[in-house]
Formats: structure tokens, sequence, C-alpha cells
């Protein structure tokens, strides 16, 4: 609760602070940028784009990593309609169907080329694991797209989908706070967002006043985190437990 | 506009969903309303499921309007139709394909993460930078590290990756983590309050 305020306090004063006068800005992060250039290289090689926000929904503990997914959907649509080459989305959750089809409709008519988009564009596979992967690789092997991005909750299905991916010669592109399969992704991805990176992707899309002052809320309690770690650190060596004395309190 | 195509009604209701099991986790207050919605989150889904049919069978028939991928298309329409079919007609045989057909097939397909884990490091590693090559070689000190004859004789390489995996990989693990859990409040504060809406389609 107490990490709720100081963030909310700080985005608060960071959003007023920034729109009257802008002192910060976000950095930019390499997987976001690629986006563009890996659609280019779609569209170069007349080939589609293939897009997965992995095997999570939105009714589990996997919401927040589906949700970041999707905001990155939006924007990998509209460079999809600006290049003028075909997304195809793959999701196990039959409730992302129709969001889906409509975030991939908003980003073609952004880009002003929606009579692109088909609903066909979405495709579900059942709610188990082993068709969600087979399905994906198949897909991969026989379409062969120039673009593979898995950017959500992960779970092993993903490392036989990127081994599809990299046998195919895909450019890949991914993102996942799921801290078994970020290794694997480090090895086979061209660009990846490592952990907290795939949360803020929304706020970094949208790089407004507002989004950063939600960057500068998390800086501000990483800091109180780390001098709590040192100051923790002190104390434990001269033999007092501060985290349990806080705990308790 | 219509009102009920108003972005903000979406909006309330990702809230309410969202804080009501928060209050109730915080404050033990709602737990009849929490359960409540849970139970809707339960039927919607389920109901959700006839969308997903509807999405396959227009993706399929679609495919073989076109001749495209037809066989396997017709596959995939067969085998949803029979196996729905022999779900109400015969149990003992819908059980018979579960057990015998689905489940060897399912772990079959499974097997392969095995040999992919492997085999993705030789056919797709980007050894692009320093790092990456560092973590190449981190991967195959630890793959060593878990080979018993290895450990057998080589007791030094028991005491390099005890230290890798309790030294850097701990430290990295934990900073991660540690990250993850603020960003993951600070996505929840940018959906209740309507900031994060890319997920209702307006990007």
């Amino acid at each position: 609760m107490l990490m709720v305020i100081c963030i909310g306090l700080a985005y608060f004063y960071m959003k007023s602070a920034e729109r009257k006068a802008p002192r910060y800005r976000i950095r930019k992060f390499p997987a976001l940028e690629a986006i563009e250039e890996a659609v280019g290289r779609a569209a170069e090689m007349n080939r589609p784009v293939h897009y997965t926000t992995g095997i999570g929904g939105t009714d589990d503990q996997y919401a927040p990593m589906t949700l970041s997914g999707l905001a990155i959907l939006g924007r990998v649509a509209e460079a999809c309609g600006k290049a003028g080459v075909y997304l195809r989305y793959t999701t196990p959750r039959a409730y992302l169907v129709p969001v889906s089809q409509d975030i991939i409709k908003a980003g073609y008519m952004k880009s002003g080329n929606p009579d692109m988009y088909s609903p066909d564009m979405v495709y579900y596979v059942g709610e188990y694991q082993t068709a969600f992967m087979t399905s994906v690789m198949g897909y991969i092997l026989r379409e062969r797209p120039a673009v593979n991005m898995i950017f959500g909750a992960t779970l092993w299905e993903t490392i036989n989908q990127l081994g599809a991916g990299a046998i195919a010669g895909c450019i890949q592109l991914g993102g996942t706070p799921r801290l078994y399969y970020i290794p694997i992704m480090i090895c086979v991805c061209d660009y990846l967002l490592i952990g907290e990176e795939l949360y803020v992707a929304g706020a970094a899309l949208e790089g407004t006043p507002g989004s950063i002052g939600y960057f500068r809320g998390q800086d501000l309690y990483k800091i109180l985190l780390i001098i709590l770690f040192i100051l923790a650190a002190v104390a434990s060596t001269a033999g007092f437990n501060l985290i349990g004395y806080l705990s308790a309190w | 506009m219509s009102f009920l195509r108003r972005i903000e009604i979406p909006i309330i209701l990702f809230a309410i969903g969202s804080l009501l099991p928060l209050i109730d986790y915080y404050t033990g207050n709602l737990s009849v309303q929490a359960s409540e919605l849970l139970s809707w989150v339960v039927i919607l889904v389920t109901f959700s499921y006839l969308i997903g049919v509807v999405n396959l069978f227009r993706y399929h028939l679609n495919n073989i309007r076109k001749g495209r991928d037809v066989y396997y298309s017709v596959l995939i329409i067969g085998s949803f139709l029979f196996y729905l079919a022999i779900a109400y007609l015969n149990k003992s045989v819908y059980d018979w394909i579960f057990s015998k057909l689905y489940t060897p097939l399912s772990m079959s397909i499974s097997s392969f993460v095995g040999f992919y884990t492997y085999t993705v490091f030789l056919r797709g590693a980007r050894l692009k930078s320093p790092t990456a090559v560092l973590l190449l070689a981190v991967t195959i000190v630890i793959l060593l590290y878990n080979t018993p004859t290895i450990r057998a004789l080589s007791p030094q390489m028991i005491t390099i990756g005890d230290w890798i995996k309790n030294v850097p990989n701990t430290g990295a693990y934990r900073g991660i983590l540690i990250g993850m859990g603020i960003s993951m409040i600070v996505l929840f504060m940018r959906a209740i309050i309507g900031r994060e809406r890319s997920y209702l389609g307006g990007g």
C-alpha cells in the first residue's frame, strides 16, 4: 500500500512538473524501436509477421503480462498497416479474439490502411498448451513469416516456438517477465524486453508527460528500496534485524 | 456516441473488477462480493469459448473456400465435430480417444522441449555482442556442472557452477524480481485510472 501511495504521489507530481517544464525523457527500448525495422524487412520480403501474447490470459496471474503484450500489438498492427504487411496473431484464449481483432483493426485504421484488415488475422487455437505450441510452430514452418514476436506470458511452449522461428530464419522479438524463459529468449531473440521493461512498454510507447511520471515514480521507489537495503545490510552487520523489525511493525 | 460505446464504461468495469479482490485481500470485508465476482469470471470465460469456436470455423471455412491448406482445415473441422458428437453419443470412445490418442500425442510433442532447448542454442543463438558470448559460455559451464560425469571428473566445475548460481545469478534474479513487482503496480495504477487503454482497441 505504501508502494502504491509513493508511486501515485510521484506520478501526479512529475506529471504536473513535466507539463510545465519537461526535464526528463524515457530511454529508448531497442525491442520497441526495432518493430518498425522488422516490419519493414517483412514488407521487403513480402512475408507476414507473426505475433502472440503467449499462453497467458487476462483471467489469471499472467494478466499484466498479457495486457502489456496487447499494448505492443497495437503498435505492431499500426506498423504493419503502414508497410502493407499481413499480421497474424495467435492466441489460446477465446476471449482475446474480439479484443485482439479490435486492437489490430484500430492499428490498421490508424495507419490509413483499413482495407487490409481481416478478422482472420486473429487465430484461436484452443485452450491447451500443446495445441498452441504446435499451431504456432506449424504456422511458422509452413508460412515462414519474416518476423516472429512473442510479448507476454510464456511457458515452456515458447522454447519450441522460438526454435521454429530460428529454423525459419525469422527476426525474433520477444519480451517476458517470466524468469525461467528470459535466458532462452536472450539467446534466440534479436531484441528483447527483459522483466519490468514489458510492463512499462505501454507507457514507453505513449511517451507523454504522464507516462514519464510513472517512470519517475518507479525510479524514486527503487531509490527508497536501495536505501532500505543498505540500511538493512549495515544493521544486520551490527547485529540488528531491521527487516524483521519492520515486518513485525 | 452511444452511451454503451463510451470508453469510460469498460475502464470503470476494469477498475471495479481489479479493486474488489484487492480491497478484500487487505481488509477481508468484501469476501462475498469478491467471490461472486470470481464466479462471474468463470462463467464469462466459459461462454467465451463459443467466440473461439466461431473464430475457428470461420477461419477454416474461409481456408476451404479459398483452397488454402484445405486438408488441414477439413481435418480440424472434422475432428472437432466428431469429438463433439462422440462426447454425447459414446462416453467410452470419448475417453479412449483422450487417453490413448490425445495424451500420448501431447506428451510426444511436449518432449520436443528437451531437444529444442539444446538445438535452439546451436541454431538460433545470436552471438552479436560480447555479452551474448559470455551468456553462451556460462550456459555451457552450467550444462557441464549439471552433467554427473563432469562433476565426478572435475570438482572445480562444482565450485564454479555453485558460484555462478549463488552469486551473479541470484543477484540478477532478485533485481529483476524487484523491478517487476514495482512495474506491475505501475501498470495496475495506469489501468485503473484509465491511462492504459490499449487493451480496449484504441491503442
